[in-house]
């Protein structure tokens, strides 16, 4: 297992896998462990069905591991309630999909304040912190825009507003460039850098390898094995290409 | 870092109320059509109340007018000597709530009695007529709101002068072929001429006398054998026919008022209750079908907007959002949905009672509070529609909800 000083240590995982009960069981995540550090910026890649999605939604809370150890900055989250858990999810992580999950309805800042909805501030706060938002990802002159007239960059723009609007301390990015092009693709990437940057840990899960190959740190996940680049390395002295999963087109 | 340091996930009252207003303010049609099942029972109900109170006015005209007001005396049997005469009229107009009292009796039996047009024709021969005769003062003819369509009633001066006067109802001066009295018709019963001032085309009791030769009391054995037995009919106030008719038979007959018999009108306060309470009833029971039938059309809608709705469920919860923050979310919508059917539902039920109303002549008469409570009454039922759905929605995992409801 890696190690890490505790006090940096975001997130833990020791044993943790998943399994899937059925007719026929099946085990989405073999029994894994590893340390992410505060302020990491990690990659998550593998194929389809490979497991990488369970992998992001037992580190987002938003799925429960079936057996295992996973803590959250010293929290061990198998003993939460679901209030808890719920509560830890929002306080501390950050979301982006890629479908943008945007309310067609509402404007880009009603749709960033939405992620500020459930923690009891002020219709102020809320707006005041969105509109911040916007600004830090450059869409503050599309702050009443309706995501129907977005582009799938600027969609995904807000939507990364509505993540960080809620100063999460691990953004979750699931396939973030998937719905978009090659330019916007590559700001996105630059954004959720710079977000990284400013001492947010970031996980993106992704097919692209040109991303891949920018992130300092990836998890290869094959048949729910997740192999660990950083232990690669530290094995080998480089990262090894077989590392990284390659994507079936 | 320990649980105990990171918030709960919380969402006032007013932030919930204002997240679901979104959903029901920014999809006006889908609200407006979600809502319409709600409007057409609330709609049922407002319009049933306000068609019942208006038909009410209505049917209590119509009670008061023909049947409520009208009382009637008369002799409970045969005694040797009549307990009831003409002096009869006045007793009872003494009595409170009395307004108008006459005496009517029937010649022979009401036996037709033959009358020609012209003397010396025998009973039986051509140009001979049969007609039963009505004994009846000017008080009776006021009280039964005889009205002519020719001629005049005779009054008290007739009465006084011995006149030989009668009337005749319009069906049988149909028969006797007299259209007008500008000349004195007369006919003849037993060669007496009787002078006809009037032919009486409406009444509002005795009926019969259309049909009949009426005159006053002291004709009535000049033209047959015998006159009664008699009835005194009475016109009374409004709500006064149940005292006039219990105080009458002391006021006819206070050595004996057993031989009397009054017949009074039912209470229509309580023919009316009767009446008004079971057409409500089973307008209501339309009215809570139809209401029923909008409170499953929204449930069906609300659970059809979960399944939409799948993917941005998924996203509240993993935004912050408790089962219990969802639940919260779609009974709020159902309820201003509800409340939205309501609000419609009175408009077109007052509109509806007004239509109705006009219609039918009737007074509208709008309940405010039916009125007021029907958007309340609405969003309850929205509500109740929207807590199965808000179950669904509650229970849908995180994971499954974002990877559903692409």
């Amino acid at each position: 297992m890696t190690t890490a000083s505790t006090s940096s240590v975001e997130i833990l995982f020791e044993d943790v896998y998943r399994t899937y009960e059925g007719a026929a069981p099946v085990t989405a995540l073999q029994p894994s462990s590893f340390i992410i550090n505060q302020g990491e910026l990690v990659g998550i890649v593998g194929r389809s069905g490979s497991g990488k999605s369970t992998l992001l939604n037992i580190l987002g809370l938003l799925d429960q591991p079936t057996g295992g150890a996973y803590v959250v900055r010293g929290i061990n989250t198998g003993s939460l309630s679901e209030i808890e858990r719920t509560s830890l999810r929002s306080w501390h992580f950050g979301f982006v999909f890629q479908q943008f999950h945007l309310l067609n309805d509402r404007s880009a800042t009603e749709n960033v304040e939405l992620g500020l909805l459930y923690r009891g501030s002020t219709k102020l706060e809320r707006r005041q912190q969105a509109l911040e938002a916007l600004d830090r990802v450059g869409m503050l002159h599309r702050k009443d825009a309706i995501p129907a007239t977005l582009s799938g960059g600027e969609k995904q723009r807000v939507a990364i507003a509505r993540a960080i609007s809620q100063s999460p301390q691990v953004l979750l990015c699931d396939e973030p460039t998937g719905n978009i092009d090659q330019t916007n693709s590559d700001r996105i990437i630059e954004l959720l850098q710079d977000i990284n940057e400013h001492g947010v840990t970031v996980v993106i899960v992704t097919h692209d390898q040109d991303i891949a190959s920018k992130l300092p740190r990836l998890f290869a996940v094959s048949d729910g094995i997740i192999t660990d680049s950083a232990t690669l390395e530290d094995e080998n002295s480089e990262r090894p290409e077989n590392a990284i999963a390659r994507p079936q087109e | 870092m320990d649980i105990s340091q990171i918030p709960k996930s919380k969402l006032t009252w007013r932030d919930a109320i204002r997240d679901s207003a979104f959903g029901v303010v920014r999809r006006p049609t889908r609200t407006l059509l979600t809502a319409l099942g709600i409007a057409l029972g609330v709609a049922s109900i407002v319009g049933t109340i306000g068609m019942s109170q208006s038909a009410r006015g209505a049917v209590s005209s119509v009670f008061n007018t023909q049947l409520a007001t009208q009382v009637s005396f008369a002799e409970a049997g045969t005694s040797s000597t009549p307990l009831l005469s003409q002096k009869s009229e006045r007793m009872i107009e003494r009595i409170n709530g009395v307004i108008h009292a006459g005496f009517v009796s029937q010649v022979d039996d009401a036996q037709p009695i033959s009358v020609s047009r012209n003397p010396g024709i025998l009973p039986g021969a051509e140009g001979s007529f049969d007609f039963p005769f009505t004994v009846a003062t000017p008080g009776a003819l006021e009280t039964m709101h005889a009205s002519v369509s020719i001629g005049r009633l005779y009054d008290n001066g007739f009465e006084t002068r011995h006149a030989m006067v009668a009337l005749i109802g319009s069906n049988v001066a149909d028969e006797l072929g007299i259209t007008q009295i500008n000349d004195g018709p007369a006919i003849f019963v037993n060669s007496i001429p009787l002078t006809i001032i009037g032919i009486v085309n409406n009444v509002s009791q005795q009926n019969q006398v259309l049909d009949d030769i009426i005159v006053p009391p002291d004709e009535g054995l000049i033209v047959g054998t015998s006159v009664g037995p008699p009835t005194i009919i009475v016109q009374t106030k409004l709500g006064a026919a149940q005292v006039v008719g219990a105080e009458g038979p002391y006021a006819l007959s206070p050595d004996n008022p057993d031989a009397i018999v009054a017949q009074v009108p039912p209470d229509p306060s309580t023919l009316r209750l009767k009446i008004e309470s079971s057409l409500t009833s089973l307008l209501l029971i339309l009215a809570l079908v139809s209401l029923a039938i909008g409170m499953v059309a929204i449930a069906n809608t609300t659970l059809l907007s979960v399944v939409q709705r799948t993917a941005e469920i998924g996203l509240r919860r993993s935004l912050g959002a408790t089962p219990k923050h969802i639940a919260l979310l779609i009974v709020i919508e159902g309820a201003m949905v509800g409340a939205v059917g309501g609000v419609l539902g009175a408009s077109h039920g007052i509109l509806v009672t007004a239509i109705t109303a006009v219609a039918k002549g009737w007074t509208a008469e709008l309940s405010w509070q039916a009125a007021l409570l029907a958007p309340v009454l609405g969003a309850f039922v929205g509500m109740i529609a929207g807590l199965y759905p808000a179950r669904r929605a509650s229970k849908l995992s995180p994971v499954s909800a974002l990877q559903n409801g692409l």
